[in-house]
């Protein structure tokens, strides 16, 4: 049994570190991530600054928010398309025939390398933006550390919905164009730019419905001060339920889409 | 001992047609057509432990599907398939122990770490122990001279240098049947072979099974001692290599080096392939004329520096078995 586990530790390991090695690549990313949550936090303190809207949370607080999803975003790597690109070049032929799921192992790969993104992020983008805000959102350490450990594990949620979009390309040979409507759907009803308790009761329905808000909205809440309408015992339910129900939805559709394969180039 | 046994193996790819333009593209949006491609016509074949067994045939003959389906990448339509008492696609994970790929423009290299990394995650996937690693990846660091190439990012590599990091690779769980899906394409001939030597000691060393495909004759020629070629989803020839060009072509290629500028040899079954001062090479068909004869015709005309009597290239003999067919 750890012997199993201890493989995939090794995937995971060594794709942390040659996640890690490419410094100028992971520079550029922090730097547009960094520019995307400052204009977040510009936007939501001219909105504040103008009284365009009442709002129900504090502007620090919506600032600490807006800036965390965005991060929430920069942090997955982008492992639909390292499937897709194995379809396409037919490295999925050497992949396929290892004495371990594809699915698992780049599941482990996408871990390690998303590990090296969160310690980057979490150390030089919340020390950027704890100057650059002015102070820690009112629900204090606490409230961003819980924050940041559940979006952490939003974050795996995430890259299950990934590696479901990246292996339809087993079948379909086009994983991306299904992962624009995924993504779509999670920046709307997920709560990028905006808390989901500030759309209209029925869009707040429908996201509650769906596992998108559970990956951004309820962990980036808890920066939302005493108003945060989730508690920690909330979040860790819908957390670890939209989890294991992505990981089993993974793996189903992993086992239908690699019954459909047709490796291309004969 | 047999190590792979295919029966009456079929597959046929569902490939859709479409017309062409934006009409052709829209019909077939709304109303696909789906055709039918019958990649394999149920081919069948055994393979003994420690064979080395060509795989030939044109562009869509069935090679690679063959070989997919062999390591258990595809699922076959029929038929049935047994390597090392596995079937391929049902026990895809038992077998990967056993088997091990090589697939030329492929790679299973981790693009910007070394290739000692690689090796290590691989040796880690098919649960090598380290002191077992540490041993093998020595021994085929002599064998395959990757000594200097071990720290080095396999992105910095030549096409040479990494495809015999691939091969290494594929070696690492030492597998007892090596599937080799056109090795050498796109290599220069000195890495070829390089590549056929390396495959065919190991080979030989290891007693390890090779079933090698590839368009190119010199790969089944220096590995291989047995050939199957295959067009069309269908076997049409499965002997040994030695016989091919004895059972499937009747040519020689003639040679004379003579002493006087010119000489004829308006011979029936000699063909004239090329002449220059001193030289005359033709073609001699052995169905309609002894060679010995020839070269016969030839001292009487002229008084001879040298003769040499070759078989035509692999290649040709391949084209010709590919012709016999078509016609």
């Amino acid at each position: 049994m750890l012997d199993g586990f201890r493989k995939y530790y090794i995937f995971a390991r060594t794709a942390f570190r040659d996640h890690t090695s490419h410094r100028m690549k992971l520079s550029i990313r922090v730097v547009l991530c960094l520019f995307f949550m400052f204009v977040f936090v510009e936007f939501w303190r001219l909105i504040g600054r103008e009284e365009i809207v009442t709002l129900p949370y504090a502007i620090i607080d919506i600032c600490w928010y807006a800036s965390l999803t965005q991060m929430f975003l920069f942090m997955s790597p982008r492992m639909f398309m390292t499937i897709e690109n194995d379809v396409r070049s037919g490295d999925i032929a050497y992949a396929l025939i290892r004495p371990m799921p594809y699915i698992w192992m780049r599941l482990s790969e996408a871990i390690g390398a998303m590990t090296g993104n969160t310690v980057i992020y979490y150390t030089v983008g919340i020390a950027a933006l704890y100057l650059y805000i002015g102070g820690l959102p009112t629900s204090g350490l606490s409230g961003l550390l819980s924050a940041m450990f559940f979006l952490y594990l939003a974050s795996i949620t995430h890259i299950f919905y990934q590696l479901m979009c990246g292996v339809t390309a087993l079948w379909l040979q086009d994983g991306e164009s299904i992962y624009r409507i995924y993504q779509k759907t999670l920046i709307v009803l997920g709560g990028l730019y905006m808390p989901i308790t500030l759309y209209p009761d029925w869009v707040q329905t429908l996201a509650y419905a769906t596992p998108v808000s559970s990956m951004m909205f309820a962990p980036a809440q808890f920066v939302l001060g005493a108003s945060s309408p989730l508690s920690f015992m909330t979040v860790t339910l819908i957390t670890t339920f939209w989890l294991g129900l992505s990981g089993l939805a993974t793996l189903l559709l992993f086992r239908i889409c690699t019954r459909r394969l047709e490796i291309n180039g004969g | 001992m047999q190590a792979i046994s295919v029966s009456d193996l079929k597959k046929t790819f569902k490939v859709k047609k479409q017309g062409a333009g934006f009409s052709g593209t829209l019909s077939s949006f709304f109303k696909p057509d789906w055709q039918d491609f019958e990649a394999l016509r149920g081919i069948s074949f055994d393979i003994q432990r420690g064979e080395r067994v060509a795989f030939i045939g044109p562009n869509g003959a069935g090679k690679s599907t063959t070989i997919k389906i062999l390591s258990g990448i595809l699922q076959p339509t029929s038929g049935e398939v047994s390597i090392g008492g596995h079937v391929p696609w049902k026990e895809r994970e038992k077998l990967a122990y056993d088997i091990g790929t090589v697939f030329g423009q492929r790679s299973q290299l981790w693009y910007h770490l070394p290739a000692r990394d690689s090796f290590s995650l691989l040796a880690s996937a098919y649960d090598v122990d380290e002191a077992t690693f540490q041993k093998r990846i020595k021994r085929l660091t002599e064998s395959f001279d990757i000594g200097e190439l071990l720290d080095k990012p396999v992105r910095q590599m030549s096409l040479g240098q990494r495809m015999r990091c691939e091969i290494v690779a594929s070696f690492i769980h030492n597998p007892r049947i090596l599937f080799l899906d056109e090795p050498t394409v796109g290599l220069d001939v000195a890495a070829k072979s390089m590549i056929r030597n390396l495959v065919y000691e190991s080979s030989v060393q290891e007693e390890t099974t090779v079933l090698l495909t590839s368009h190119d004759t010199g790969d089944m020629e220096r590995v291989c001692d047995r050939v199957i070629l295959i067009d069309e989803g269908q076997i049409i020839i499965d002997g040994p290599v030695s016989e091919l060009r004895s059972r499937y072509i009747s040519k020689k290629i003639v040679s004379f080096a003579t002493k006087e500028e010119t000489i004829a040899l308006d011979i029936t079954g000699v063909k004239t392939l090329e002449t220059a001062a001193h030289k005359i090479v033709v073609e001699v068909n052995t169905d309609a004329q002894h060679v010995e004869h020839v070269i016969q015709k030839a001292m009487e005309q002229s008084s001879l520096r040298d003769i040499s009597v070759e078989d035509p290239p692999m290649e040709e003999v391949i084209q010709s078995i590919y012709n016999k067919k078509s016609v």
